[in-house]
């Protein structure tokens, strides 16, 4: 595929944004456009998933379906955190064998570090193009993203009135809200640590902590902006999705800061272990416009496929302007950890 | 990425996410063996079992005093536990003490492979050894629960057909499970163990709780929020606190009055979600 026909398609899925398009390297292999189930092969035999909490058990809908659309195929789930799924798949492969055939985790981190020491397969290029350039790996297949965001109360302020920049954020004199101990929040102050280096990012660490109210969850931080409680809160998109899908006139809407951790976008992912021909026909499936769409649709997920619109409610990948980064990368939490226990955010 | 399994960042991850770090494996993969089913009838088996691995971890940790080569031993051990009775039962009953016990042991063979200090080498296997007697101590607990007539809070395994099929759960039913979690967590706080309480707590938050929460959130997110910090903040604050057992009780029957209203609004949710296909 030419490089101009390259950029056109991904551009038209949306997930491109300007920046993007001038750092993408240029893809080997080009970008196939997403499959139908229906081209799909059965699936058969045994299938052992180890599947990672998260997205409120949406995923089990799609595990469901393809369960229920594949009569033959006997498949065994195990649950648990990303992060401890990972660190049994070491173990199990210090002890001799990885028992998992795929590996389905919320968590990028998580598929990294497991894809970082070699457990994982390497994925088939054929595949690998079914997947937006900007998010693919060797060894693990991203499945869908979502974008952090500033969710705002418009009766409070307006959406000039927010820095475009998430380190401008520390010299604004908003109101914010935030979740330090959420994994996302984690992962986005990884982000900034990755991006901005450590000196400034202990500085926005502070400067925040001044200012800001804390919550349980994400899911607080954005109710907490709709009843006014704070002017912004730091979360992922899919909350304030979720909680406008329930209320549609919750006073509570999205802007998104530029190539900065403000407006990142992490991935959801699946890795594969085995020489099973169901494991990667699992993520096959995955890829499928179907799953896309109903991830999209359900989950509020940025499908990673040609030709599968993204959330209503969320503006097209291409007006914002997410950084680009080695998402495998946020696993190394541990000096971000590091600064928010120092400045007391944690 | 070494350090994604040294104690440093499992004390991190104990911050991560509240509770998450008290992680589980809802589902054995194989089907867990008869014995698992009737798991309360083979206790001990299972004591036998981790007495059996204390000894090769007093061997290994003698060993590694001595200056000798200890990775055999450790793969020795390895061997054995991975196919102790002991190890499918903590997999399917016992199961947020699971992964611990993985990554403790891999926490040894990090410190025999770095050539730690002997202290620092035998803190590590008296890791593995703690974390096998925790999980012994979780399948006691959930035997009792059983004998009790309360299903195991922590255990779908076990209540699974043999051949280890996953179905997803029901809404309703993983209310009525979280509700006799807490209830039995006020039990164990009653009795002096608040860390089994927590552990609990939050088990239910996050193997059954944060499964409703995709769809509850469109129907009442003000309800989400508010459980998710009663679980998370509130309930294990009261417990770390020591508050008179009337408090935590109170608490509790808040929050199950809310995962009633929680159970009327997901009746009904799955038929008016779009299929995937």
């Amino acid at each position: 595929m030419q490089r101009r026909t390259l950029l056109k398609a991904a551009a038209g899925i949306g997930l491109l944004g300007p920046m993007a398009l001038r750092a993408a390297p240029t893809p080997v292999g080009g970008f196939s456009p997403a499959l139908s189930v229906d081209e799909l092969p059965e699936l058969k035999g045994k299938l052992r998933i180890y599947l990672g909490h998260g997205e409120g058990g949406l995923y089990e809908d799609v595990i469901d379906a393809i369960r229920d659309r594949n009569s033959d195929l006997d498949l065994r789930i195990r649950r648990a955190p990303s992060s401890a799924l990972a660190n049994t798949l070491i173990a199990e492969h210090k002890a001799g064998g990885v028992r998992a055939d795929v590996f389905w985790s919320v968590d990028a981190g998580a598929l990294a570090v497991v894809a970082a020491r070699g457990i994982s397969r390497e994925l088939p290029e054929s595949l690998r193009q079914q997947i937006n350039p900007t998010f693919r790996y060797p060894r693990w297949a991203a499945i869908s993203g979502r974008v952090r965001t500033l969710a705002y109360n418009p009766q409070k302020v307006t959406a000039q009135q927010l820095p475009k920049s998430i380190m401008d954020l520390a010299d604004s004199d908003l109101k914010i809200g935030w979740a330090p101990a959420y994994g996302a929040f984690q992962s986005f102050v990884a982000a900034m640590h990755l991006l901005e280096g450590e000196a400034a990012t202990r500085e926005w660490l502070k400067a925040i902590k001044g200012r800001a109210r804390g919550y349980a969850g994400e899911l607080g931080v954005v109710l907490a902006t709709a009843r006014g409680e704070v002017d912004v809160g730091l979360s992922n998109h899919y909350y304030t999705l979720r909680l406008k899908q329930g209320k549609p006139d919750a006073a509570v809407e999205l802007a998104f800061t530029h190539n900065d951790a403000g407006c990142l976008v992490n991935a959801s992912g699946a890795a594969v272990f085995s020489e099973n021909e169901n494991a990667l026909n699992f993520i096959r499936y995955l890829l499928t416009r179907e799953v896309q769409s109903y991830l999209s649709r359900e989950a509020f997920e940025i499908p990673l496929v040609q030709d599968v619109a993204g959330p209503e409610a969320l503006p097209a990948m291409s007006e914002i302007n997410p950084p680009r980064l080695d998402l495998g990368r946020l696993a190394e939490l541990e000096p971000a950890l590091a600064l928010m226990r120092e400045t007391g955010v944690l | 990425m070494q350090q994604f399994l040294k104690p440093a960042l499992w004390s991190a991850a104990l911050v991560f996410a509240f509770a998450w770090t008290q992680s589980a494996l809802a589902h054995s993969h194989e089907g867990p063996g008869e014995h698992v089913q009737t798991f309360e009838k083979h206790l001990d088996a299972y004591v036998a079992d981790v007495e059996r691995l204390s000894t090769l971890l007093d061997e290994i940790a003698g060993q590694y005093a001595a200056e000798k080569d200890v990775q055999p031993a450790i793969d020795a051990f390895i061997e054995e536990w991975e196919v102790k009775k002991y190890h499918e039962a903590v997999e399917t009953v016992s199961i947020p003490l699971y992964p611990p016990i993985w990554a403790a042991i891999s926490v040894m063979q990090q410190a025999a492979k770095e050539k730690a200090s002997v202290r620092e080498f035998v803190m590590s296997v008296r890791g593995v050894r703690d974390a096998l007697h925790e999980g012994m101590g979780g399948i006691r607990l959930a035997a009792a629960q059983r004998v009790q007539g309360v299903e195991a809070t922590q255990n779908r395994a076990a209540m699974q057909p043999a051949a280890g099929q996953s179905e997803r759960p029901d809404s309703q039913d993983e209310i009525k499970a979280i509700k006799a979690a807490l209830d039995s967590a006020v039990e164990k706080y009653a009795g002096g163990d608040a860390e089994a309480a927590k552990s609990l707590i939050g088990d239910a938050y996050l193997h059954r709780f944060e499964g409703l929460e995709g769809d509850l959130i469109a129907q009442d997110a003000e309800l989400v929020s508010t459980l998710e910090k009663e679980f998370n903040v509130d309930l294990p604050v009261l417990i770390n606190s020591g508050k008179p057992q009337q408090e935590v009780v109170a608490m509790v029957e808040q929050m199950k009055a809310r995962l009633d209203k929680a159970a009327e609004l997901l009746a009904g949710v799955d038929e008016k979600k779009s299929s995937v296909f």
